[in-house]
């Protein structure tokens, strides 16, 4: 190559190597001040956490004093929103999860015990019991925590500790670890509602008979299922668990209830109707021998559908105690059972009776609410079970389901019904 | 004089293929595949085999050339978003399709049991008060998931790991209440490894 080429090449390449190195070094700086945006923005989280839970320490000394029935609203709702933004901002921060979990924990605790006591207060039912008990627990653990999260904040405002370097687990451990382990006791709280401390809702509503591995092996097989035993499963609901080459099964130990079926795969047509489908969907449930069921909504996906189906007991819709049922829509297969919510819930009940008619409901339904079917259900709120009457219907083109209760005739919830491309989904 | 020439242009090559992420003759791997899936389904068929040649680079060209792109033949970051990848299904509830995208990144290589594991875990946490109370915040939580952290979430997810996350939001949950999974190789936090295992699932052992 003649010379004068290479003096050229030279020139270029070493001209664009120099533009190379300034962009990488401009670059360098601009993460440098990713970082600083990124350590503000954790600070402004540590803040809020911080002042929230102050608030929420306060707040709670106030409701410890006053009798004024909006007065308490108030300030449960709240304190209700607060300990929740706490919550909130302290999951932003880069600790690493297992060392945030009890405060997490306490603020979600907190949020939804006034979340419950504000339902209760609204039913008319006035406070829970306790009320002044759970107030001073709250209240002392609240003083602990703040305490120490005043260290914390403290440390970082004066730059001697930077939340970016808190994600490491050691470093973590130590700085959140007295929050979150050594010097705060966090108290079990025990209400009607999530995020309780009760067994209730771990715990299945029938106490069931245990049954033996060979037992559960016949109710597979009595299923119509070909399928091997692999493993026992603890857990909510322990089972015994069977696998074939493209299908998981699960027998719960108590009572020999299927528990739950799942296979896949891709279903590339749909072939047949809704309504055989549902058959297929009904007659899968009938051999489990757990009465009759009904399909009240489906959710359709990768040419298949997902059939919610619950018991109708006296005329009334038993939504707790609900299956689901998914079928291939080429060839009719049940790919999946989900059983867990039936298994939870179902239970001899007592019958209540409605003491409010359908007529009587209607009129507490919204002006202008066009009714077009309904029907006695029972729902669960809260975790709470109430008869109702369902009110499915429009306002304002827009399509709801209502349901106002059968005993008292106070509205328990709402729902707006979506148009989804999966189908009609309530939210 | 000649090799530090030779020198520099292998170095300014390697800058230059290093600073941008496109897919072009010779790309190969999965991302190429949904490339070549995303063409086939907005009419530019093409063979699905994960290989970026000759017939891919005509098939982007053309579909450049019709969509007032700069027709190279590049599927760099324009082309990229110009083509809608279409799925059976597709999800538009932003928290299933969040989910999925979390699955694809911690389980695209698990089983499908294994994929519904993984989003149960997930979905687990946010009834669970020790955690965030949301889809998103479960999944961004520092440090929660290693997809996160290292930007894998940020991938697509294929329709296995949209209908796994549907099933989890439809309540099936193979781990049975569990909050945590981790990979025995290769996890070395003690409070993890001192959990008992509920059950194993590939890769992934799972423990509340």
């Amino acid at each position: 190559m003649h010379k004068i080429t290479y003096i050229f090449l030279s020139v270029v390449l070493t001209v664009f190597v120099l533009a190379l190195t300034v962009v990488t070094v401009i670059k360098s700086n601009q993460l440098s001040d990713m970082e600083l945006k990124y350590e503000n923005s954790l600070k402004a989280s540590l803040r809020q956490a911080t002042n929230d839970m102050r608030t929420v320490e306060n707040d709670i000394s106030k409701l410890m004093v006053t009798v004024n029935e909006y007065s308490r609203v108030q300030l449960l709702s709240k304190i209700k929103e607060k300990s929740a933004s706490c919550a909130r901002e302290l999951s932003r921060l880069p600790i690493v999860a297992t060392g945030v979990q009890n405060t997490l924990k306490f603020s979600n605790q907190i949020s939804a015990y006034c979340d419950s006591t504000l339902i209760k207060y609204s039913d008319g039912e006035g406070l829970p019991e306790n009320f002044d008990e759970q107030l001073i627990q709250f209240f002392s653990t609240c003083k602990m925590v703040n305490s120490e999260l005043d260290l914390v904040e403290a440390d970082v405002m004066n730059d001697h500790l930077l939340l970016l370097q808190v994600g490491d687990e050691s470093i973590s451990d130590g700085i959140f670890g007295s929050i979150d382990n050594d010097t705060v006791e966090y108290p079990s709280v025990i209400f009607d509602g999530p995020f309780s401390d009760g067994q209730a809702r771990t715990t299945p509503k029938t106490e069931r008979e245990e049954i033996t591995l060979d037992q559960a092996k016949s109710k597979v097989q009595a299923l119509g299922f070909n399928m091997e035993y692999k493993y026992e499963m603890n857990g909510v609901v322990p089972s015994y668990v069977f696998e074939n080459e493209n299908s998981t099964l699960e027998i719960t130990k108590k009572g020999g209830l299927l528990l739950m079926l799942m296979s896949d795969r891709q279903v590339l047509e749909a072939r047949l109707t809704d309504d055989e489908a549902l058959d297929i969907a009904c007659e899968f449930v009938e051999r489990l021998n757990l009465g009759e069921f009904k399909s009240v909504w489906q959710e359709y996906y990768g040419n298949t559908v997902v059939f919610n189906l619950v018991p109708i007991k006296n005329n009334v819709v038993i939504y707790p105690d609900m299956l689901k049922v998914k079928v291939a829509l080429d060839n009719g297969q049940v790919l999946s059972f989900e059983g867990k919510s039936y298994i939870m819930n179902s239970r001899e009940r007592q019958t209540e009776q409605a003491e409010i008619t359908k007529k009587e409901a209607e009129q507490k339904l919204k002006q202008g609410f066009l009714i077009e079917k309904s029907r006695l259900a029972l729902i669960s709120v809260n975790e709470r079970e109430h008869l109702a009457w369902e009110f499915f219907g429009s306002y304002n083109n827009m399509k709801y389901v209502v349901y106002i209760s059968a005993v008292d005739g106070k509205e328990k919830t709402c729902f707006r019904i979506l148009n989804t491309e999966t189908g009609e989904m309530v939210g | 004089m000649k090799k530090t020439v030779t020198a520099l242009l292998i170095i300014t090559l390697l800058f230059v293929s290093a600073s941008a992420a496109t897919y072009t003759l010779g790309s190969r791997g999965e991302e190429v595949k949904k490339l070549q899936q995303a063409l086939n389904d907005n009419g530019y068929p093409v063979a699905v085999d994960g290989i970026y040649g000759v017939n891919t680079k005509n098939a982007v060209m053309e579909f450049q050339r019709n969509n007032g792109l700069k027709v190279d033949g590049i599927a760099g970051s324009e082309t990229l978003k110009k083509l809608n990848i279409k799925s059976e299904g597709t999800v538009t509830d932003s928290d299933i399709y969040l989910l999925a995208k979390c699955v694809y990144g911690e389980a695209r290589g698990e089983v499908y049991l294994g994929k519904v594991a993984v989003a149960a875990v997930i979905l687990n946490r946010v009834d669970d008060p020790s955690f965030p109370n949301s889809v998103s915040g479960v999944i961004y939580q520092p440090g929660a998931f290693d997809a996160v952290s290292d930007g894998q979430i940020n991938l697509s997810p294929d329709e296995e790991c949209i209908r796994a996350a549907r099933d989890a939001f439809g309540g099936w949950d193979p781990t049975n209440g569990c909050l945590y999974y981790y990979n025995p190789r290769t996890a070395t936090n003690k409070w993890m490894l001192s959990k008992e295992v509920t059950l194993t699932v590939g890769n992934h052992s799972f423990c509340r």
